[in-house]
């Protein structure tokens, strides 16, 4: 009863990062299980935009505001982790729309983004 | 200022300049609407990276200690620093020098394999892989490395897409995949090393995991697991190579070189600079059975790989298979 309680106590203390590896796991599973081409860049995403939280939810001190040097700002979050993420993001839009492209051309010159019908059609690479 | 001065000032920022230059240099390529043109003055850019190369090899000789470069004045900790030593230097070497040996005769090539109004496009997306390997090289910030690689991957990705076979794109599409997919481990393994140690200095980082690991060893193992499977994808070790034969095969042969003879390189500094430099005396590595796995991966790989490429018929998909060995 006990371990219930303290796992439930986990759960709800850490919630965050059990939202980041559930968005991690399944972002990974839909890459890896699904043979539609716009699906798996859709996994793929998600599994992206999972690292954003793992960087953001440990830089963010709840109440605390943006870093202003001034006497009245005592507490204030991480910026750096914003920063980089800004960045992460950046390259995930980047990504996605190169994959997008990549499948667009890939539909122009097969006439399907569903995997098992190219590798039918072509044979196996 | 005296001329002389603002020679050496220049000499002073080569560690930077290295990067610079092919980047600013792919921006201009894109202008060029004859792919000729644009050949020559890609080829003018990968010379003077080289020349650069061979600048920052004196220099360090001549030091004998590695140079520091802090970007926008900024020290260490704080700022992002590049740092060259007589290991990356080399890598710069190489990189640099594969790239400008291949522009010799990528314009006979391209000509053949590219359409006229997409030969510019080609120098520079090859210009930006470049930029994005010389960084990865250059680098002594973590996070850095993630940025660069991806410049470098990305423009590998379209570099592949290039090629005129139509199963060039499903080359380029599953690259893309277990390229980003690598990435993020990588940018997932950085995240926790930041969480623990506060900084993304490489040589700091270093510093601050021995104490560390007393109390937070989980993080840390995790993070080495996350990085090594990361760049592990990206250099295409033995059971996570099946992404690059299909990409050196269907990729236009000059890209196709270069990659083969540089994108895996730097992979493989990426790791020895996570194992040795950030990891290397924190742990004690050798009570890890990492080095034991990566040594029986990378022997099966030299025997399976050498083997498959007997049996490959194309010519292009057997230097892969023997670049993965």
């Amino acid at each position: 009863m006990q371990h219930w309680a303290q796992l439930l106590q986990d759960l709800a203390d850490k919630y965050n990062y059990f939202i980041t590896i559930f968005l991690m796991t399944a972002g990974l599973y839909v890459v890896i299980s699904r043979g539609n081409m716009v699906k798996k860049l859709v996994g793929l995403s998600m599994f992206q935009s999972s690292v954003y939280l793992l960087y953001i939810s440990p830089g963010k001190i709840l109440g605390g505001t943006a870093p202003i040097i001034d006497p009245a700002i005592r507490l204030y979050s991480n910026p750096l982790p914003h920063v980089l993420i800004l960045t992460a993001i950046v390259v995930g839009v980047a990504t996605l729309s190169l994959g997008l492209a990549i499948t667009v051309r890939v539909n122009e010159a097969f006439g399907t983004i569903e995997e098992d019908e190219i590798y039918a059609r072509d044979g196996e690479l | 200022m005296s001329s002389g001065a603002a020679h050496f000032a220049v000499l002073h920022h080569l560690p930077v300049l290295i990067v610079i230059v092919p980047l600013i240099g792919a921006l201009i390529t894109a202008f060029f609407r004859k792919g000729s043109i644009a050949w020559a003055f890609a080829t003018l850019i990968t010379w003077s990276a080289l020349a650069m190369a061979v600048m920052l090899l004196w220099q360090v000789t001549a030091a004998a200690k590695p140079i520091s470069y802090h970007l926008g004045g900024w020290p260490p900790p704080i700022g992002i620093e590049y740092r060259v030593d007589a290991l990356n230097v080399f890598i710069l070497l190489l990189v640099s020098g594969v790239a400008s040996l291949i522009m010799v005769y990528a314009r006979r090539s391209v000509a053949s394999e590219i359409d006229q109004d997409k030969q510019a496009w080609f120098y520079t997306v090859y210009l930006l892989c470049l930029t994005g390997l010389l960084g990865m090289s250059v680098t002594g910030d973590a996070f850095n490395v993630f940025v660069f690689m991806e410049i470098a991957s990305l423009s590998s990705y379209i570099l592949i897409a290039l090629g005129t076979d139509r199963r060039a794109l499903l080359a380029a599409y599953q690259y893309l995949i277990m390229g980003t997919i690598g990435a993020t481990f990588y940018v997932i393994g950085v995240g926790l090393l930041y969480v623990v140690t506060g900084t993304l200095n490489m040589a700091d980082m270093a510093a601050r995991i021995g104490p560390a690991m007393a109390t937070q060893s989980h993080p840390i193992m995790a993070a080495l697991a996350f990085l090594v499977v990361g760049i592990s994808l990206k250099l295409a070790l033995f059971p996570l190579h099946l992404w690059l034969p299909n990409a050196y095969a269907f990729a236009p042969s000059s890209a196709t070189a270069f990659l083969a003879a540089t994108a895996t390189k730097v992979a493989v500094y990426i790791l020895i600079r996570v194992y040795f430099t950030i990891f290397g005396t924190a742990i004690n590595i050798s009570t890890l059975p990492i080095s034991d796995v990566l040594l029986i991966l990378s022997v099966t790989a030299m025997f399976v790989a050498s083997i498959l490429a007997f049996y490959e018929d194309s010519i292009e998909r057997m230097l892969a298979y023997s670049s993965i060995a």
